[in-house]
């Protein structure tokens, strides 16, 4: 008998543990990230997800609001000099978690790390219009040299060696952040993060960390808007599968969920949980590259040009991976801040006179049906790439031009492409701050990330003009003249206009689709059914 | 016997060590490099990164400097977690992995068992037909398939259960959920082999002269079988044990990524997949040295069960 009874309360209780299921989740916003945060040492990360969480525990010199614009973060006001090289920037009264006010000097020590060669940042580049930023990222110079400088307590002054219009908007990122420098104590400090409790200045503090479990902030009392805040807790949950985040929101197990939803999902998603579901445009391409060095089939235009016409970018929004993107006839996507006009020659042409021309291309450089033009396309292994290329390949197929495909996983296909054994191969890029200057630095000459392996001296003149220009117009005018001489050199094949697919839960307030794909949630509420 | 053991362990050192040396360059042999991403780092950082993680030595040096460490039980820190070491990495890991392969083991023995003893007696009848039938099945579905279906049919269409994840913290009834649907998409594989072994081995043992002794003693059943018919039959079970091991850890990996759970499966494959050395290195080391454990320890409870068996030459000469 004593036994059955004992059986009978094993089965209660483990029917008990059913109960936290059910239990209310009163204001603690649950997050699905797509993968582990790799460290919380902000300069020291490597991918967009992690930036969800580093972004609310370190507070830049300027931040972003819901909607993705830029305001003010601990540089409450700035001055820029009129040639444009000096920026000058006044700290709000402000403090670290532990309560030791947050002064220029941390944010001078910030951006000396950054650029410090040890700490290897991957971004570094991206300052190198700071003064003497090139020499202090290579060793040449100390980090001292660097051209930041704290002229009081408060205020930090930003020399350039050349004008960077989009400085300000370098300086949101959460790798540019001042850094507690009382904690480091030197740049050279890899291990202060593992130090408990870590001392931060955003609106949230690290409440706990269980790796590939769970990321739990808690509000930082001393964030110097703290009591705007309304949201207490925040748990980031590191989720790789897609499908399995989508069915932990579906049963209620998230509020958010940040893992791009597969596009075969999407019409049921919408069907059972609506406006939940939020597609919008980001800043990020879908395109593939050829590799032009000379010698290779790719180096001459006409094919580049053929390659181009033959394919019906909106079979693919439309029918392969309808993800409500947008059809691409150019680089930069048109949700860029900027207007970058520009789009290749025959964007209106009908589909039928663009075939003709693909064909009569390939037949004057020398391929026809007894001598066809075979390429080899490279992607990494994930099933929409897959579905995409075969696309391509039987698109292609049509103006006679043979096709073998080749997929690797991500890393050894990054690695094809960085080494050149590729013909054509997929290129994601995704801009990290709203400024056209990142997708577009990928094609100057000799560039370390100019997979393509593509030089036009008129190209790389126009950037560098582009850079010394005064004048926001004038800049604009510079870049769409350059964006026009890839597309007409048909540097590259467009795709399509990358969306997100994001899961955001009803009982969330605040937060707004943007193409900077940021979402502050200090600006977030939520509200629980009555 | 202890003899046996300690020759074991002797065997086991080269084993280990070729297992530790072929994993080291394979994986160095895979294009790319921890530090690849879609932005290429300029050169010179690049090569302050390789300098720190000793990637710019040639591999023989960089094999010996990873051999140095490992003997004095360093496995090095990890390229792409960086804020936890291989060691503690695993030392994370471990405990989930352990507490869901157990549960499956034991699942797979308490359901699986039973399972053959009846399909055994009640031999090449209706219920026999079914239950080996259904085994069949469980064999032949793979675990990522079955995986997905339970999460579907226990967590969103009837609710009962999460659809995977892990807590943080708790006692340990709380875990329950969480590990109910991992275990049995893990086990139903191992209770398949299971039963079907049982059945055959409990078939040939129920066939020996001295079952026949015991039925003619006046005993019932369920007594032959309990008493005199399961320790010989489970033998061959427990010989499987070996592999059964191996299997589940190995299966492991995929439940672990469908069902989101902090185990050293997950790590493995991310850790593959970024190309994150010391990561991958670690765990192949951890789990040659545990299958080989498992294995001595299953060799060892193969003499307990049969006092036939005995391991040293001592006799044959």
């Amino acid at each position: 008998m004593s036994f059955y009874r004992q059986l009978l309360s094993g089965i209660l209780i483990g029917l008990s543990a059913l109960l936290p299921l059910t239990a209310a989740h009163g204001s603690t916003l649950r997050i699905g990230n797509s993968d582990e945060l790799g460290t919380l040492d902000p300069q020291r990360s490597q991918g967009v997800w992690e930036d969800y969480i580093l972004s609310e525990l370190f507070e830049p010199l300027m931040a972003y609001d819901a909607k993705g614009h830029l305001i003010s973060g601990l540089a409450q006001e700035w001055h820029i000099s009129p040639d444009g090289k000096t920026y000058t920037f006044h700290l709000r009264e402000a403090s670290w978690s532990d309560g030791t006010p947050i002064t220029a000097e941390d944010a001078v020590f910030g951006l000396q790390r950054l650029l410090l060669p040890a700490t290897a940042n991957p971004n570094a580049n991206l300052y190198y219009s700071i003064l003497n930023a090139p020499e202090v990222n290579t060793g040449q110079l100390p980090p001292e040299a660097l051209g930041v400088k704290a002229s009081d307590a408060r205020t930090v002054v930003i020399t350039l060696s050349e004008r960077a219009p989009y400085l300000l908007r370098e300086l949101a990122t959460s790798y540019s952040a001042p850094l507690p420098r009382h904690t480091l104590k030197t740049l050279e400090n890899k291990h202060w993060v593992q130090e408990t409790p870590m001392v931060v200045s955003g609106p949230y503090r690290l409440s706990h960390w269980t790796p590939r479990v769970e990321v739990a902030l808690k509000k930082n009392q001393a964030f110097y808007d703290a009591n705007n805040v309304h949201i207490d807790d925040v748990v980031f949950y590191p989720i790789e599968d897609a499908s399995t985040s989508f069915n932990q929101f579906r049963t209620n197990g998230l509020d958010i969920s940040y893992s791009d939803l597969p596009s075969s999902r999407l019409r049921a998603a919408r069907d059972e949980l609506g406006d939940e579901v939020r597609v919008f445009p980001i800043l990020a391409a879908y395109t593939y590259i050829f590799n032009q060095a000379s010698g290779g089939p790719l180096h001459d235009h006409r094919i580049r040009e053929a390659l181009n016409l033959a394919i019906e970018r909106e079979i693919i929004t439309e029918r392969i991976e309808p993800l409500g993107q947008r059809a691409s006839y150019w680089l930069i996507p048109k949700v860029m801040a900027g207007g970058i006009e520009g789009e290749m020659y025959f964007t209106h042409w009908p589909m039928d006179v663009r075939l003709e021309r693909a064909k009569s291309l390939l037949k004057d450089a020398g391929y026809d049906t007894q001598h066809p033009l075979r390429l080899e396309l490279s992607y990494n292994s994930q099933e929409s790439h897959r579905k995409i290329a075969i696309a391509l390949a039987s698109m292609w197929k049509a103006v006679g031009v043979n096709i073998s495909l080749v997929n690797r996983e991500m890393g050894s296909h990054v690695s094809a492409l960085m080494t050149g054994q590729y013909q054509i191969g997929r290129r994601g890029s995704q801009a990290s701050v709203d400024d056209p200057i990142e997708m577009l630095s990928m094609y100057i000459s000799h560039s370390p990330d100019n997979f393509s392996r593509y030089s036009n001296p008129e190209f790389d003149h126009l950037i560098a003009e582009s850079q010394r220009a005064l004048d926001p117009k004038a800049r604009t005018q510079l870049l769409t003249q350059a964006q026009q001489v890839l597309l007409d050199d048909m540097a590259f094949l467009p795709i399509f206009d990358y969306t997100a697919a994001h899961l955001v839960s009803h009982r969330v307030s605040g937060w707004e689709a943007n193409g900077l794909n940021v979402h502050p949630i200090r600006f977030m509420q939520i509200h629980d059914k009555a | 016997m202890l003899s046996y053991i300690l020759k074991r362990i002797l065997q086991a050192i080269p084993t280990l060590l070729i297992v530790i040396t072929v994993s080291f360059f394979l994986m160095r042999l895979a294009p790319g490099g921890p530090f690849d991403g879609e932005r290429q780092l300029p050169p010179e950082i690049e090569a302050n990164l390789k300098a720190a993680y000793h990637l710019d030595q040639p591999l023989l040096t960089q094999y010996g400097l990873y051999m140095k460490d490992l003997v004095h039980g360093d496995l090095g820190p990890s390229f792409r977690n960086k804020d936890f070491s291989v060691t503690e990495q695993i030392k994370q890991g471990f405990p989930v992995s352990l507490t869901i392969g157990l549960a499956a083991i034991v699942m797979a023995l308490l359901i699986g068992i039973p399972l053959g003893v009846i399909a055994a007696l009640r031999r090449n009848r209706a219920l026999d037909y079914l239950v080996m039938g259904v085994a069949l099945g469980g064999i032949a579905v793979p675990s990522f398939v079955i995986a997905p279906l339970l999460a579907l049919v226990f967590g969103i269409i009837l609710k009962w259960l999460p659809v995977g994840g892990w807590p943080a913290s708790g006692t340990w009834w709380q875990y329950f959920p969480y590990l109910l649907l991992p275990v049995t998409a893990l086990a139903i594989q191992q209770i398949a082999s299971i039963a079907r072994l049982t059945r055959a081995s409990m078939i040939e043992v129920l066939g020996q002269p001295f079952i026949r002794t015991a039925q003619a003693k006046g005993l019932s059943t369920p007594q032959v079988i309990a008493k005199h018919a399961l320790r010989p039959a489970l033998l061959p079970v427990l010989s499987y044990l070996g592999p059964a091991i191996a299997g589940i850890i190995t299966g492991s990996v995929v439940i672990e990524q469908i069902f989101t759970l902090p185990g050293i499966g997950r790590f493995f494959v991310q850790g593959a997949l970024n190309r994150d050395y010391t990561l991958v290195m670690g765990v192949v080391v951890f789990y040659a040295v545990l299958i080989m454990l498992m294995n001595l320890i299953v060799d060892v409870l193969y003499c307990v069960l049969d006092p036939q068996i005995r391991y040293d030459n001592s006799d044959d000469q």
